[in-house]
């Protein structure tokens, strides 16, 4: 049986910081006593079965802590292969959605634009039909409706003629 | 040097998982880890134990050890190891006192039960248990003085004077017993 002695140290030096050298020579025989304690009582070895034991547990521990890291692996994959999914998906609705609604948008822009335009024709017909009334009835008398704006203008080109006629 | 250079590339062997490196560490420490527990408990059955369990601590944190330090960072696992033992074992035999009492028997104390055990052993066991371990794993371990002060977290003069106050007492011990 082998026994051990402490290979590090180099005690002199480590004695002579705490002690006188008489204590650290007389300390020095202590220690240099137990160790031939030990020497003389050695203890006894482990089994080469204990030692056996040993190494097949730790054999089947590192196997397992490398399943188990493959699984890890595994499961972390898959984890973010969900994750990558379920991101797509909500992209995606979001794309279709927005699309519909950029949809709906023109189709209400169209139907708004329809009914501006109908009702501006609804309006300069409805004004058409009152002067037409107004001179079925003898009320037009050129100074309100279409007419009048009409005799209005072509009075102000008159005007604006004979300025440049006179002016040469 | 060419051993702590070796035991280097065996824990980095270890580090990296290779079933080969925990089977050098073992053919390696086996001994001393051994001869620790064994004159701390004086029980080979519980040493085989404790060297079992210390070797799969091992394996589990060997990642969080520097290789250069491997030796101090063993036998303070080791150390650690035996203190719950000390704490599981004082557990079981208040366990059992109150058991006895209860039952009005004689139980036996467990401890250092191996018929086998030596001299020094036995002797080892009625100092105090922090003298007899320090004094234990200064031998086992082969660390120096000041790598011992550092994984029991003392000075270095207290951990020099614990070690030698350990050693006459149990020279003494080992003068004036019977055996």
């Amino acid at each position: 049986m082998t026994e051990f002695k402490n290979k590090n140290d180099d005690i002199d030096n480590l004695l002579k910081k705490f002690y006188s050298p008489d204590q650290a020579q007389q300390i020095k025989t202590d220690f240099a006593s137990a160790d031939a304690l030990f020497e003389k009582f050695p203890s006894p070895n482990p089994s080469q079965q204990t030692l056996a034991d040993i190494k097949q547990k730790i054999a089947r521990q590192l196997e397992n802590r490398k399943r188990m890291s493959w699984t890890a692996v595994f499961i972390k994959t898959a984890a973010v292969a969900a994750i990558v999914v379920i991101i797509s998906s909500v992209m995606l609705l979001n794309f279709n959605r927005k699309g519909s609604t950029q949809h709906a948008k023109d189709e209400q822009k169209m139907s708004l634009w329809q009914s501006e335009e109908i009702s501006t024709f609804d309006a300069e017909i409805q004004q058409l039909k009152n002067e037409l009334l107004a001179i079925n009835l003898g009320e037009e008398n050129g100074t309100n409706g279409i007419l009048s704006e009409r005799v209005e203008r072509l009075e102000l080109e008159i005007v604006e003629t004979e300025n440049t006629f006179w002016k040469g | 040097m060419d051993e702590t250079k070796n035991v280097i590339e065996i824990v980095k062997l270890c580090q990296k998982g290779k079933p080969e490196g925990f089977s050098q560490l073992i053919d390696s420490y086996s001994s001393r880890l051994f001869g620790y527990f064994y004159r701390l408990t004086g029980n080979r059955d519980d040493s085989n134990e404790l060297l079992s369990e210390l070797f799969l601590k091992v394996v589990e944190k060997i990642g969080t050890c520097r290789p250069e330090t491997f030796d101090a960072w063993l036998f303070k696992t080791a150390s650690n190891l035996f203190a719950d033992y000390i704490r599981a074992k004082k557990r079981r035999e208040k366990m059992l006192d109150q058991i006895a009492k209860e039952l009005q028997t004689e139980t036996q104390s467990d401890r250092a039960d191996d018929d086998m055990t030596d001299k020094l052993t036995r002797q080892l066991q009625r100092l105090d248990g922090e003298t007899a371990e320090i004094i234990v794993v200064r031998y086992y371990s082969g660390l120096s003085f000041e790598e011992l002060a550092k994984i029991r977290n003392e000075p270095l003069g207290t951990c020099l004077s614990k070690v030698h106050r350990g050693l006459k007492k149990l020279r003494q011990l080992m003068e004036n017993c019977d055996d």
